[in-house]
């Protein structure tokens, strides 16, 4: 165990100090992610708010919640970057006050699809319909798989307040009504797609997880979009 | 260690050293993460081969919704970074820190618990992602009753872990211990940050976080998950079984003391890089990216660290296939940790990101950093650790080279097919100022000689570790029927 | 760290499991290559946000006003000249971008029928361009102008209008 040579001053205070190089090792960790994060949380610093984004109903919810479920954001993104190249192919770029209430939040990090964040009303109702089910006869040669599932299953609309009443916890601002009448919701805007896919000769139930799908798919963008043509948003500063 | 010969005891400056400890320490525990790691890179990567023909050929789920590409996704890098990559961390810092500590583990319960927990949280997570139940954050996927399981299998890795540090025998930290220590503190803390979710059921759960600033939060874990699960703890194997292999000493103390510290330090600012060109406030994201910049010197620290280790054993590369896998890991960490920086340029991001050439720089960390290490560890380890040689030690320089085909075949392709969508993407008709390009599933299209390639790629990489189980497999059967008597009661303590 | 002759073993390979470390200096490229990315770095962040100050609004700006000067935008709305270039440019036109709904030999499926002789929103080429650029939002049918553009929404108008019973 002879030393051969004299130790250095570091190597007797920190590399052979287990504690002292742990908690030296914590600060280093800990410095950049304070930075960048904690201003996330200052009214100035973070995000704008964007007047006029409101939080999703309780069916667009769910279809949020499906979205999730089938990984929807592994290859589509929702995210317009302010270049004129993904403005011509997907509209205005995307306003951080757009995000407010997306718990989680939902980018993505690959275009294996296109982007989504303006998808809402670029569609009708039953093209969506008609490209989950087969994805290839309204987008030739597209890779998409199909989703025969979600024309089965149901929203539940207990599943549903319970997401909404959790939402509401993360700072989302339901009201109380909203979360009472739930199932009438439900029904109600379901019975709208249901009515606009009838027209396109699909038929379908209120509480179809497609249908629910829908409503979230066709309101991508849209509160962003009349913001930002209302002026809503200020540039941000340089 | 009387019954097998002891590798420990092979010639080198160290003997007595090494000699002197023997019997001490908890190699069960070893072997177990051992098989575990083997077990999980077979999963894993098989995973990946599945989702890579589901992109060429998307019939492949065959309308089943557990196949689907968006289930599966996570389920492949969850099963390759926390269980393949994860249990080869755990391997090499059980069997390399009793070792560099002089000592046994501080308690076997908790490695054991450590163990069997990690093994059931992935399992669960087996269970959990095909059907859909996802937090949908990358790489922190896993439903909130599973995150509560990592924080407590954490603490109790991490207990063990510092307590073994507070009975050591011996003074002196090694470098690989430094690396070890981030990696446990680091991804403890990343881990409960990202996942601070509030439950709505048994299964699913929102985060307290929302917008850019949950989006901010998930890179920072993100872009460190990355570090602190595939580099820091990397590098610490690397510091250790690299001399072991070539028995030479680590070219520079004081290179490894300035490349942990700014390393560590460094990394942690680089998460914005992963959402440049977003609404995420501008000064973080130039954050992100110059912090990226700083980090080439600091991982390259390492790189040449190892290297020049291997000054005056090269001759040995050529003959060794551990000493190749190694200098192969070791290069493509350079190699990856340069890609990275490019790749968080302002105007270089703009091209790649949302492409395929992300896609192919993941792999050339994964399948080139991560994966050739933990090849050569394994092979190393294994007649050290078993106590019986290999039985095709000429399958071992096989198994190297199918893998390097794979990795080039993977890298091309993405790379080819990341700059074709970038390009086709942005392109701009000349005369009518409009999208060149307006038809998406027309770049998808292309996509697909790419997607084909990269399957083969993929496969290779996959076969090349079948080799690698089939050989400890059939080392182990003819361990046993020429030594009946003790090929199955080889000493729990090594 | 004063400089050290090469290759000293350090003598802690005892309380490393035998690994020996040498103390050679750091490579003088690798210290040029730290340094210098962090004067980079610093140097990056005083010009993109103090001296130039740039933005991705300003960025943007200025490539939009670019791409104004050179590609000008018409106010008018689209011209339909039935000529056979236009008409044959349409079709491309139509089959990457409205076949999905109108069905790819305009016989209609999510959207109506552009063959028969209803022509819900007005069959004279001027009403047809106007609900090609301007989309019938109750119905689902996008705003076209801003994303084809004035010329392409004409060729297209000119090839609906050849394959179908709108009067010409």
């Amino acid at each position: 165990m002879a030393e051969a040579q004299k130790d250095s001053w570091h190597r007797r205070v920190i590399e052979a100090k287990g504690g002292t190089m742990a908690i030296f090792t914590a600060i280093a960790i800990s410095v950049g992610g304070l930075v960048e994060i904690t201003p996330m949380f200052s009214a100035k610093l973070g995000p704008e708010h964007l007047a006029g984004v409101t939080p999703l109903t309780p069916l667009e919810a769910a279809g949020r919640d499906i979205y999730i479920r089938e990984g929807c954001f592994t290859c589509h993104s929702q995210m317009i970057r302010p270049t004129r190249a993904e403005m011509l192919r997907y509209g205005e770029w995307t306003r951080a006050g757009e995000y407010e209430y997306d718990h989680p939040f939902l980018l993505g990090s690959r275009r294996i699809g296109p982007d989504l964040q303006r998808v809402g009303g670029k569609y009708p109702d039953a093209w969506h319909y008609q490209h989950m089910k087969d994805p290839r006869s309204t987008s030739p040669g597209s890779v998409m798989p199909t989703y025969p599932w979600l024309y089965t299953a149901k929203v539940d609309p207990l599943e549903v307040a319970a997401t909404v009443r959790t939402l509401r916890k993360v700072g989302v601002p339901y009201d109380d009504q909203t979360i009472a009448d739930i199932p009438q919701q439900i029904q109600a805007e379901g019975t709208a797609i249901v009515a606009s896919l009838k027209t396109g000769g699909f038929t379908a139930a209120p509480d179809d997880e497609i249908v629910a799908l829908i409503a979230y798919l066709q309101r991508l963008g849209k509160d962003g979009t009349a913001a930002i043509k209302a002026g809503a948003t200020k540039a941000p500063a340089p | 260690m009387a019954t097998v010969p002891s590798p420990d005891a092979t010639p080198s400056q160290a003997a007595p050293a090494r000699a002197l400890s023997a019997g001490v320490y908890d190699d069960a525990i070893v072997k177990l993460f051992f098989t575990a790691t083997v077990t999980w890179a077979l999963v894993g990567m098989l995973l990946g081969v599945f989702i890579a023909l589901e992109l060429a050929w998307w019939p492949a789920n065959a309308g089943i919704a557990q196949l689907t590409f968006g289930r599966l996704r996570p389920l492949h890098t969850n099963a390759v970074i926390f269980a393949f990559c994860g249990n080869i961390c755990f391997t090499g810092i059980y069997y390399s820190m009793q070792r560099l500590l002089k000592t046994r583990m501080w308690n076997d319960t908790l490695s054991r618990l450590h163990f069997w927990g990690w093994q059931l949280i992935i399992v669960s997570a087996a269970l959990t992602l095909p059907f859909g139940l996802t937090q949908s954050h990358e790489y922190a996927e896993l439903i909130w009753p599973i995150d509560w399981a990592i924080t407590i299998v954490w603490v109790i890795f991490a207990i063990n872990f510092f307590g073994t540090i507070a009975v050591r025998k011996v003074d002196h930290l090694y470098v690989a211990i430094w690396f070890y220590m981030s990696f446990v503190i680091t991804i403890a803390v990343l881990h409960i940050v990202n996942n601070l979710q509030i439950p709505a059921t048994l299964t699913r759960s929102y985060p307290v976080f929302g917008g850019l600033t949950d989006a901010l939060v998930q890179w920072w874990y993100g872009h460190n998950a990355v570090a602190f699960f595939l580099t820091t703890p990397f590098l610490g194997l690397m510091y250790y079984f690299l001399p072991r292999a070539v028995e030479k000493p680590v070219y520079s103390y004081r290179l490894s003391i300035i490349h942990f510290w700014s390393l560590v330090f460094l990394y942690i600012w680089a998460g914005p890089h992963h959402l440049l060109y977003s609404a995420v406030p501008e000064w973080a994201q130039t954050l992100g990216m110059v912090f990226s910049i700083m980090l080439i010197a600091p991982s390259w620290g390492g790189m040449i660290n190892g290297l020049l280790t291997l000054r005056g054993a090269w001759d040995r590369v050529r003959t060794d296939p551990i000493l190749k896998f190694m200098v192969v890991a070791v290069s493509f960490y350079g190699m990856a940790t340069f890609e990275g920086p490019l790749l968080s340029i302002r105007a270089v991001n703009a091209l790649g990101h949302y492409t395929n050439w992300i896609i192919g720089h993941v792999h050339s960390g994964a399948l080139g950093w991560n994966g050739m290490l933990s090849f050569a560890i394994l092979y190393w380890l294994y007649p050290r650790l078993f106590g019986r040689p290999l039985a095709k030690p000429e399958w071992v320089t096989t198994h190297f080279w199918i893998a390097t085909t794979g990795i080039v075949l993977y890298t091309v392709s993405m790379w080819a097919g990341g700059l074709t969508e970038g390009l086709f993407w942005r392109a701009i008709d000349a005369t009518t100022g409009q999208l060149r390009y307006p038809v998406w599933a027309y770049v998808v299209e292309k996509l697909a000689p790419f997607y084909w390639m990269r399957l083969a790629g993929g496969t290779l990489f996959f076969g090349g570790v079948v080799l690698m189980a089939l050989n400890f497999i059939i080392s182990a059967r003819a361990a046993r029927a020429t030594t009946p008597a003790t090929g199955d009661v080889l000493p729990a303590r090594a | 760290m004063s400089k050290k002759e090469r290759d000293q073993i350090l003598g802690h390979g005892a309380e490393s499991d035998g690994i020996e470390e040498y103390d050679n200096p750091m490579p003088n490229w690798w210290v040029g290559l730290f340094y210098a990315t962090i004067v980079w770095a610093a140097g990056y962040v005083a010009y993109y946000h103090f001296i130039a100050k740039k933005s991705y609004v300003r960025e943007l700006a200025a490539q939009m006003a670019e791409a104004e000067q050179r590609w000008p935008r018409s106010t008018q709305l689209a011209k339909v000249e039935m000529t056979p270039a236009a008409i044959a440019a349409g079709e491309v036109v139509f089959q990457a971008n409205c076949a999905a709904c109108h069905g790819a030999a305009l016989q209609g499926g999510i959207g109506p029928n552009l063959v028969d002789t209803t022509w819900i929103h007005g069959s004279t080429p001027e009403e047809i361009v106007a609900t090609i650029t301007n989309g019938v939002a109750a119905k689902g049918m996008p705003t076209w102008g801003p994303i084809l553009g004035n010329e392409k929404v004409g060729e297209v108008a000119a090839y609906i209008i050849s394959k179908g019973q709108a009067p010409q």
